[in-house]
Order: C-alpha cells, then sequence, then structure tokens
C-alpha cells in the first residue's frame, strides 16, 4: 500500500474529498486532516512539494483553489507520486471537461468513482487516462440503461 | 388533506422525476448558503436529522439519496456507521446506481465491523459471480478497502476465479484485489501465489502491471517467496519501457537483492542504463534509489557512485524544480550514508542549498553537511549558517524573504555545534574563533527568543567540553566566562549556561588573579541566582568556594580580606542551607560549616590557617580531570560491601518519602545524576551522525590566528565596550604568553575605558614556568585531548569506542570485530522474522521454510504433482537459506575492513594523546562536594 491517503482540500482548508487506503479511527483521520490543511496552506508557492509529517510523508501539489494531498510511506518515489496526482487531475479534467472546484463539490460521488477506477488500495491500477475514462463511461452507460429500464418497466 | 394521502401523492409523481426530499445538490447549496459558522452547524444538524428519517424509507431511491447526502456530510465530520445496515440494503439493490452509491458509502463508513462484514459476504460473492463486469467491478473496488481476515477466507476462492476472467479490466482489479487477500490472510498466499505468478504471462500488459504492483508489495515483506521469479522479471526489465511497470520492478528488485546478492551482479549495468536513458527524472531517482537499496553501491564503489551522483547533478543543474532539488538531496543523503567521501566532490551544490529559498531544502542540505564538512570550508560553513539566524530587519518583513521557524533554527544552531565538535573538534580551525562563534550563538539564541533551556546546556557543554579538552584555551575560556557570568543579560535570558560556565571559573580558577571581585560581583546578584534552576544554583556553590580558596591562598595574605570574603560567602550560604533540593542543602550546609570555622582559625594563629591553606585546597585539587569515553562508569567495579539496597533507617523512611512526595513534586532526578550527566554531554560530541569519520586526522592542528578572527574580536569589543555590566578581562602582562598579540591589543582599549568600573578581574598564567614550557610545545599544534577508555573494551558501549582513540589496541579491535558481526546477524534475523510474522500470522508454525510441511498436515489428498512441487520449493528454500549464509559471511568481512581502518587510525593517534590512570578521572569528574 504505497498510497495511505488522498485528501483534497480547497484553498479555505474545507475537505472536498478525503479517502483513506489504511484503517485507521476517525480521530485520527480528522487529527491528520486538521494538522496537514496548516502544513500545507503555511506553505508557499516556490516550496517543494514534499514535507515529512509524522513518519511518512506528504506530497501535495497545487491545482488552482484545490490541494491535492497524497500521504506516502517513505520508500516511495516522490516524483511519481506527484506524477499520479498530475494524472488523477487530468483525468478529472477530461471527465468534466475542464473540471473547476464547484464540479468537484456537487458531483463528489463521481470524484470517488473516478478515483476508483484510477487506484486500488493504494497503487495505481491503470495507468493510461483513456481506458479509465472508458471504464467511467461504461459505468455511466449501465447506469442509466439501468435507470431508463426502471422507468420503462 | 392528512399525512397519509399527501405521501400517497407524492409516491405517485415520484416515477416522472420529481422528488420532495433535499437533494443532494440541494444540501450542498444549502450548507453553501449558511456561511457563518453557527447557522452552518444547525443546517447541518438539521440535515442529518432529515437524513435520519429519509434512511428509514421503504423507497430505496429516497433511501439512496439519504445514504448519499450522508456520506457527503461524513467529510465534514459526521459519523454515520448507525446507518451501515441501511449502506448494507442499498448495496444489494438491483439498481446499479444505486448499489454503486451503496458501495461508495460503504466504504466511507464500514470500519472493520464485523456484524455488517458477514452479512455482505453474500452480497460480495453474488457481485463477484455476477455476468455483468460493471457490477464485478464495483464489487472488487469496494472489497479492497473493506476487506477482513473473515471476508477474505470467504473470498479468495472467488477473487482467484476472476484472475482468469475473460475481461483483462477484471484481471486487472482481481490481481491487485489479492494483494489486500494476502494482507488479511496470509493462508491464501501457499495456496495461490502460483496463480498469480501467471498473471505474469498476460497478454494484457495492464495486468502484468498489475502483478508486478503486487509482487512488489509483497516483496516488502516477503522477499524470498518471489526469488524464484527474478529471470521472468529480468526480462521484463529488459524488454519494457512502460515507466510505472519499470518503477515498480526497480523497487522489486531492490527488495530482492538484499536476499539474493547475485542478483547485484546482473542488475548493476542495465539499471545503469536505464538511468542513462531515460528522460523521466522519476525513473532517474528511481534507479539510484534501486542502486542505493539494493546494496550495489559498495563503500569502495567510487565509478557507480559517480554516476548517480552525475545524474542528480542534472536535477540541480536544469531547472529551477523545487521538488527536483529535493529529491536529489534525498538521494545524496542516501550515497553519502554509504561512504561520505562520494559525495565531497559535490560540497559546492550543498553548501549552495544552505541558502535556498526553501526552508525544507536547507533543511534536507543541513542534513548532508556532516558528511563534507573539512578543516577548510567549516569556517564558511558556520558563518553561512550564522547569518541565518541574525533577525530579518522589521521592514523587510513584508518581502519575498523566506521566514524561517524556530525549529529550523534550533537545527541550525545544534548543526553549527555538531559540526564544529565532530571527531573530536578536528576541524575547528583555531579555538578563539570557535569561543566566540559560541558566544554569539548565545547571543542569537536570546535575539530570536529560541526556547533556551537546550540551547543554554548545549553551548554550557561546548564551553566546559573544550576547556577540558584544549589546555591552551583555557585562558581564553575564563575571560569570556568571567564575562558571561558578570553580565546580568545571561542571567535573565539564558541562565542554563551558567551551570557550566561557572563550573569552568571554579575548575580553572588559578587563571583568576582577583577572585574577590569576581565573587562579590557574582554574589551582588545573590536574589537573581536563588531564583534560578535547580542545577544551575548546584554549580555555583562549589564554584564559588573554589575561587575563593585559589585567592585565600594567594601572596601576600591580608586576613581583613578574607574575612570579608568569608562573611560575603557564609551570608550568601546561609539562606540555601534550608533550601528544599537536598543536593543544594546538603552541598551549600557543608560549605557554610566550614566557612564558619574560618573566622575562629584566623583568629587562633597569625598567618593562614591551616584550614585555608591545606584542607581547603585538598578538596579540589588533588587530581585534574580529563575528558573520559562515554559508558567508562559502568568499568569501574562497585565496591563489594555496597549496599544500595536495604533501607538505612527503616522507620523514618515512610514519613520521609511522604514528606518528599508533598514538598516538591517538581524536583525530579536530575541533579543526582551531575557527572553522568556530564558523559552524556561528551557521548553527545562523538555522536556520529551519519557517517562514520573515515578521515584520518591527527589530533593536532596548527593553530591560526586568521585576520576573520581578530576582526570578529574587535568588532565584539566594539560592541562590548559600551556594555555596562562588562567587566574588563586583563592578562598579567608579567606573565604574557606569545599566544595573545591581539588580544593584548584589544585589552589597552578596554582598561582605558574600564577605569571607572569598580574592579576588574584579572586573567592570569598560574605557574609561569610550567606553562612557558607548554606553550613552547603546543605553539604549533593545539593538544585535544580525547576520551579515554577504562576497563575492557567489550564493556564499552560500542558507539562511543567508534569516536575514541586511546587504550584500545588490535586485540581489542578484533574483539568488537566479533561484536558487530553477531549484531548484524542478529539483525539479519529480526528482519527475517518480522517477515515472517506478516506473512503467517494465523499459521501455527509460523515459519516460511517449513510451509510445506504444513501444508502437507493440512490437506488429506494431496497428489503425485504437489508433492514434487513442494519439494521443489523446499529445495528452493534451502538454496536462499544459503545465501542468506553467504550474505552475511561477505558482511562480515566488509566489516573487517572497516575495522582495520579504524584501528589504523586509533595507532595514529595514539602518540598524541596524553593517557592518564583511569581511576583518577573517575573520581575527579564527581563533583567536589562529594568528596
Amino acid at each position: 500500500m504505497s498510497i495511505k491517503f488522498l485528501l483534497l482540500l480547497s484553498k479555505q482548508g474545507k475537505v472536498r474529498l478525503s479517502k483513506w487506503y489504511e484503517t485507521i479511527p476517525s480521530a485520527t483521520k480528522t487529527k491528520t486532516i486538521k494538522e496537514l490543511t496548516a502544513l500545507v496552506l503555511s506553505r508557499r508557492t516556490k516550496m517543494c512539494n514534499i514535507s515529512e509529517y509524522k513518519d511518512y510523508k506528504v506530497v501535495y501539489r497545487r491545482y488552482a483553489s484545490l490541494f491535492f494531498i497524497c500521504g506516502v510511506e517513505n520508500d516511495v518515489n516522490e516524483l511519481e507520486t506527484l506524477e499520479i496526482i498530475h494524472r488523477f487531475v487530468e483525468i478529472i479534467d477530461k471527465w468534466f471537461k475542464n473540471v473547476c472546484e464547484l464540479d468537484i463539490i456537487f458531483n463528489f460521488e463521481k470524484i470517488y468513482q473516478i478515483l476508483d477506477e484510477f487506484i486500488i488500495s493504494g497503487v495505481v491500477q491503470e495507468s493510461s487516462k483513456r481506458e479509465v475514462l472508458r471504464r467511467m463511461e461504461m459505468m455511466e452507460q449501465y447506469e442509466n440503461v439501468d435507470q431508463l429500464e426502471s422507468v420503462i418497466v | 388533506m392528512n399525512q397519509s394521502t399527501s405521501l400517497d401523492i407524492k409516491d405517485r409523481l415520484r416515477p416522472f422525476g420529481l422528488s420532495f426530499e433535499k437533494s443532494l445538490s440541494d444540501l450542498i447549496k444549502g450548507i453553501r448558503s449558511h456561511r457563518e459558522p453557527e447557522d452552518q452547524l444547525q443546517f447541518l444538524q438539521r440535515s442529518i436529522q432529515e437524513c435520519r428519517q429519509e434512511v428509514k424509507s421503504s423507497d430505496l431511491q429516497i433511501k439512496t439519496m439519504a445514504v448519499l447526502k450522508l456520506s457527503y456530510l461524513e467529510m465534514y465530520g459526521f459519523d454515520m456507521t448507525w446507518s451501515n445496515f441501511q449502506v448494507l440494503e442499498i448495496m444489494s439493490s438491483s439498481k446499479f446506481q444505486q448499489k454503486r452509491i451503496g458501495y461508495l458509502s460503504s466504504l466511507q463508513s464500514f470500519r472493520n465491523d464485523n456484524d455488517v462484514l458477514m452479512l455482505m459476504t453474500n452480497l460480495l460473492k453474488k457481485d463477484l459471480n455476477s455476468a455483468k463486469v460493471q457490477e464485478v467491478s464495483v464489487a472488487l473496488s469496494g472489497l479492497a478497502n473493506i476487506v477482513s481476515t473473515p471476508l477474505a477466507q470467504d473470498i479468495t476462492e472467488d477473487i482467484v476465479r476472476l484472475l482468469k476472467h475473460s475481461k483483462p479490466y477484471v484481471r486487472k482489479k482481481a490481481v491487485l484485489t489479492m494483494y489486500k487477500i494476502f494482507l488479511k490472510y496470509p493462508e491464501a498466499l501457499r495456496a495461490h501465489l502460483d496463480q498469480l505468478v501467471e498473471k505474469l504471462e498476460d497478454e494484457d500488459e495492464a495486468v502484468v502491471t498489475a502483478t508486478i504492483t503486487v509482487f512488489c508489495e509483497l516483496s516488502k515483506k516477503t522477499p524470498t517467496l518471489l526469488v524464484p521469479l527474478a529471470p521472468r522479471l529480468y526480462q521484463l526489465l529488459q524488454n519494457t519501457n512502460n515507466n510505472w511497470m519499470l518503477i515498480r520492478l526497480l523497487k522489486l528488485f531492490s527488495s530482492l537483492c538484499l536476499i539474493e546478492p547475485r542478483l547485484k551482479q546482473k542488475l548493476l549495468s542495465p539499471v545503469l542504463q536505464l538511468m542513462s536513458k531515460t528522460k523521466a527524472s522519476s525513473l532517474v531517482f528511481e534507479c539510484v534509489n534501486c542502486l542505493v537499496q539494493g546494496d550495489m553501491i559498495g563503500v569502495e564503489d567510487y565509478e557507480i557512485a559517480k554516476l548517480c551522483l552525475e545524474e542528480l547533478c542534472l536535477f540541480f543543474n536544469n531547472n529551477t524544480d523545487s521538488n527536483l532539488k529535493f529529491v536529489g538531496l534525498l538521494a545524496f543523503h542516501k550515497i553519502g550514508s554509504i561512504n561520505c567521501q562520494f559525495i565531497q566532490p559535490y560540497s559546492d551544490y550543498i553548501f549552495q542549498f544552505l541558502t535556498d529559498q526553501d526552508q525544507t531544502i536547507r533543511e534536507k542540505a543541513i542534513d548532508l553537511i556532516d558528511g563534507v564538512i573539512t578543516e577548510d570550508n567549516l569556517f564558511q560553513t558556520v558563518k553561512t549558517l550564522m547569518i541565518q539566524l541574525i533577525p530579518e530587519d522589521e521592514d523587510d518583513s513584508g518581502s519575498t524573504k523566506t521566514v524561517l521557524t524556530d525549529s529550523y533554527k534550533l537545527s541550525v544552531i545544534q548543526k553549527i555545534i555538531h559540526v564544529s565538535s565532530m571527531s573530536n573538534y578536528a576541524n575547528i580551525p583555531s579555538f578563539e574563533w570557535y569561543l566566540s562563534v559560541l558566544v554569539d550563538l548565545l547571543d542569537l539564541t536570546v535575539l530570536n527568543q529560541l526556547p533556551t533551556k537546550t540551547i543554554g546546556q548545549m553551548i554550557g557543554s561546548q564551553f566546559q567540553n573544550i576547556a577540558i579538552r584544549v589546555p591552551s584555551i583555557r585562558k581564553e575560556i575564563i575571560k569570556t566566562c568571567v564575562t558571561l557570568v558578570s553580565d546580568a543579560k545571561y542571567l535573565e535570558s539564558i541562565p542554563e549556561v551558567l551551570k557550566d560556565v561557572v563550573w569552568i571559573l571554579g575548575e580553572y580558577c588559578e587563571f583568576i588573579a582577583n577572585g574577590d571581585d569576581l565573587i562579590s560581583s557574582i554574589l551582588s546578584k545573590s536574589t537573581r541566582l536563588y531564583q534560578l534552576p535547580r542545577d544551575v544554583l548546584m554549580g555555583y556553590i562549589p564554584a564559588l568556594v573554589k575561587v575563593y580558596c585559589r585567592f585565600v591562598n594567594k601572596e601576600p595574605v591580608d586576613v581583613s580580606q578574607i574575612l570579608t570574603l568569608t562573611d560575603k560567602l557564609i551570608s550568601f550560604l546561609e539562606p540555601l542551607t534550608l533550601n528544599k533540593d537536598f543536593e543544594i542543602q546538603e552541598r551549600s550546609l557543608e560549605f557554610h560549616e566550614f566557612l564558619k570555622l574560618i573566622p575562629d582559625a584566623i583568629d587562633q594563629q597569625s598567618g593562614l590557617p591551616v584550614l585555608l591553606s591545606e584542607i581547603l585546597p585538598s578538596f579540589f585539587t588533588a587530581w585534574e580531570i580529563t575528558p573520559l569515553a562515554a559508558g567508562s562508569q559502568q568499568s569501574i567495579s562497585k565496591p563489594f560491601d555496597l549496599d544500595l539496597d536495604s533501607v538505612i533507617n527503616a522507620d523514618d523512611w515512610d514519613q520521609l518519602r511522604d514528606t518528599l512526595r508533598k514538598e516538591d513534586e517538581d524536583l525530579d532526578e536530575e541533579g543526582d545524576e551531575f557527572e553522568e550527566q556530564l558523559f552524556e554531554d561528551q557521548d553527545n560530541f562523538h555522536h556520529e551522525g551519519m557517517y562514520s569519520d573515515s578521515d584520518d586526522e591527527d589530533l593536532g592542528y596548527e593553530r591560526e590566528n586568521t585576520e576573520d578572527n581578530a576582526e570578529k574580536k574587535l568588532r565584539r569589543l566594539q560592541r562590548i565596550k559600551d556594555d555596562p555590566y562588562y567587566i574588563s578581562t586583563d592578562s598579567s602582562s608579567k606573565n604574557k604568553t606569545k599566544t595573545n598579540n591581539s588580544s593584548n591589543k584589544s585589552e589597552d582599549t578596554i582598561e582605558s575605558k574600564s577605569t571607572s568600573a569598580s574592579f576588574n578581574i584579572e586573567v592570569e598564567d598560574p605557574s609561569p614556568n610550567v606553562s612557558t614550557s607548554k606553550t613552547k610545545a603546543k605553539k604549533k599544534k593545539t593538544v585535544i585531548l580525547s576520551d579515554e577508555i577504562i576497563g575492557t573494551p567489550s564493556s564499552i558501549h560500542s558507539g562511543s569506542s567508534l569516536a575514541t582513540t586511546g587504550t584500545t589496541t588490535t586485540t581489542t579491535t578484533t574483539a568488537k570485530d566479533n561484536n558487530n558481526t553477531q549484531k548484524k546477524k542478529k539483525r539479519l534475523l529480526n528482519l527475517d522474522s518480522s517477515n515472517l510474522e506478516n506473512f503467517s500470522m494465523s499459521s501455527p508454525v509460523s515459519e516460511q521454510s517449513n510451509h510445506t510441511s504444513t501444508s502437507l498436515k493440512n490437506s488429506d489428498e494431496i497428489s503425485q504433482d504437489e508433492l514434487i512441487k513442494m519439494q521443489n520449493q523446499l529445495n528452493q528454500t534451502s538454496i536462499t537459506e544459503n545465501i542468506d549464509q553467504q550474505n552475511q559471511q561477505e558482511e562480515e568481512e566488509v566489516v573487517v575492513i572497516r575495522k582495520k581502518k579504524k584501528s589504523k587510525k586509533k595507532t595514529n593517534e595514539e602518540g598524541d594523546t596524553k593517557e592518564k590512570k583511569k581511576k583518577k578521572k573517575a573520581k575527579k569528574v564527581v563533583d567536589v562536594s562529594e568528596e
């Protein structure tokens, strides 16, 4: 499990998404989120995107008003993690066609679903953007067909 | 219209897309419109109440909406575990949309809740075996998140079946889910590893990558199992150009190399090739990591290290990306840990990053200094670091200057002290300079309002250390100490440093000509002294008496002066005899009683009474203090008749203990360990950080009075000039040595200024004859005493013995070799056992190499094929065991080589070190009052 968790924080420190790949008590989660918010927001734009936190590392990247934060184990390649974050952003950008923070807020369940297609149990399952989007498309179609059926029946 | 009919109408309208409950976007909009925190909280609570109602609805659609809203609210920190059963209901819905939301919420809310998970098993089984790819996929994603041991047990077979699914998309997910199953249910590894290995041959690249990812994660826990796969993995490494896969492969190989050393040779050239070929910096970084982690760079492999470092330098050169700088420095650190000589040619980069805009990068660079510090760059480095500590002007605060945190500043100070004191102060260009650095650090600490306690102690022990180790600097130190102790600034702001400062004044009081003035000056602030931390105050008591002792024994004897001074001391000690701290009480009581005898003794006879001329000095001057190796105390055997366990005066014991507890709960055991602390301090100086000092250094160093030094001094003097608290230091010209050309000049200026001051503390050379001969001998080289070792070396803590010189002989080093290898072996074993733990938690025999036999027991019907396979496996494990042994042997050799170097160095140093009898010091370091 190389990625421990992925957080999306707004510039104001609001949680937009939190995905945990290990089972930890919710008190710890809340504490971690709080501390990371302080840590990440206090860093300046020119500073590097890697920081040590407790006994692991935090890799984050800012896109517009959103911070994408990954908690990773120590032996993880930091540059690769940055690439993973970037790839994830690219995917949701493609999916929503020019994504903005509101998209993420109002479609939070979709973001989780996309994330599930991209990362599974803390590791990248599919490195191809197109493949991830294709799978999402497939799911959506099935969902719609399902709905249609229910109306017709 | 009554309630029931309105519900009825709503229900009938719903199929047309009309909904009367808050939708998710209503909820979000609501949250956004309630901006005031209190308002918002109310709104949120109201919404949760609504959800509680809606969740109970019989309409699945309403239920789903409510659960979705709850999952959203979960991000605001609201618990939703109470809705677990409803979530389960939705998950089993026949509609995919609802199922999907159910699975999503389950990830947020199920936390090892065994009841729910048990109910979930059947549902999962159904979905995993569904004909719809989508349903299988959702179930797999869900399972990967919430698998528990019993669930894993039940579900393994289904996942294994999916490994052969016709769609690569499902196969890939199944492979990754297997990893989670292995984690929770290691037994599965035994039965199904082979099925997973087959996936390395899968026609779809994504499946292969997924398989490698799983192996990569597994290799961190049980690398031995995967060694047989090496040939296939090697093939993949050479054929693929998928960077994601390459990174995983490299990680996997670095784990495998550790247990299969033959792989190193094979891998070295392809990895190096890959590193030079690729353009992706993440891959370059991974290659370096692989080489380091896989132990492919030996201590002597300068060429390979250079190749890596050159690649990393491109990170630094080609762009200004601070992430690249950061990881580059991380990799530097790893390579430097192998042998710090590797990174020495690149020291320029490291020094350049000391002033980087980004504090994180500075921190990393500071970590690296240890490895590249030399005699030549210490001065510049310390200067660079010191400048950072100077607070910015107020006007600049708005600019883009980096704001440094206190913890960073603290680490800078620690680092300055650490690099300076490294390898027994070998790199210090001049101790006068170092002394001024320490004083400046004190001032900077106060200026920056850093936590004074630790820094004060740290700097204090530096003073003490160089005072003990460097005889030629003692006079300078005494001057500095007089300044520090007389300056009310330090007493107020950073009293912790004074503990060692007064100790030095007491110990080396032979340099102080007019001790009475010093004592009066110290005692004039006695009200403040009483408020000092206990261990600082404790130091004052014997120190003052030492100075007093020295003073009264000076020619010519002035009885009246002695009497007034005695009075002063007595009145200072008086209140302390009732102090509630035992140590302070005892020390002060001892001297108080003793001093009270003096007036009578003086009355009775003319001249100096024996009490002062003989008895008092005998308290202090029996032995000279020398540095001791850490742990030496343990090697002093305990007197056989010493009984520390039986209670003295058992009747009063309980009462005493109660009183103690009541009276001072905050006073801890600190003080009793005065001497231990001393050892600890010394230990700190020899704390070697990440690098072993492999340079062979002489103990003596040329003393250079650099221009900078003189300049610095002048500057300091200028600053001091206007300080009303300053007491000038004045060396008596008759005993002057050749060392103080520069200080003479400055002293003149002060003397004229200080006429208005009420007194001067004179610093003098105690015994001119001896000292001149000494200075002659030391003119060129500053002698730095190194630790002495007591008793049998084996009993000494190995960490300290590395840094020390002295009595160790070749035989002892070999003894240590054995120790070391034993340690190595132990560690290797440890590693293995911890892996085993991870691997087979639930198996009773819990041994990897035995796993064939356990499965033998478990299964009743074993086919012939399986038997053969198991035999093979057994053979493999025994092979790897052999390899392990080889590995250990190799390691042993390396250790021996390193040790040899050490011992060579030791013999070099031996010539320069002064040898002292051991017991002497042990006694002396113990504070005087105990004698």
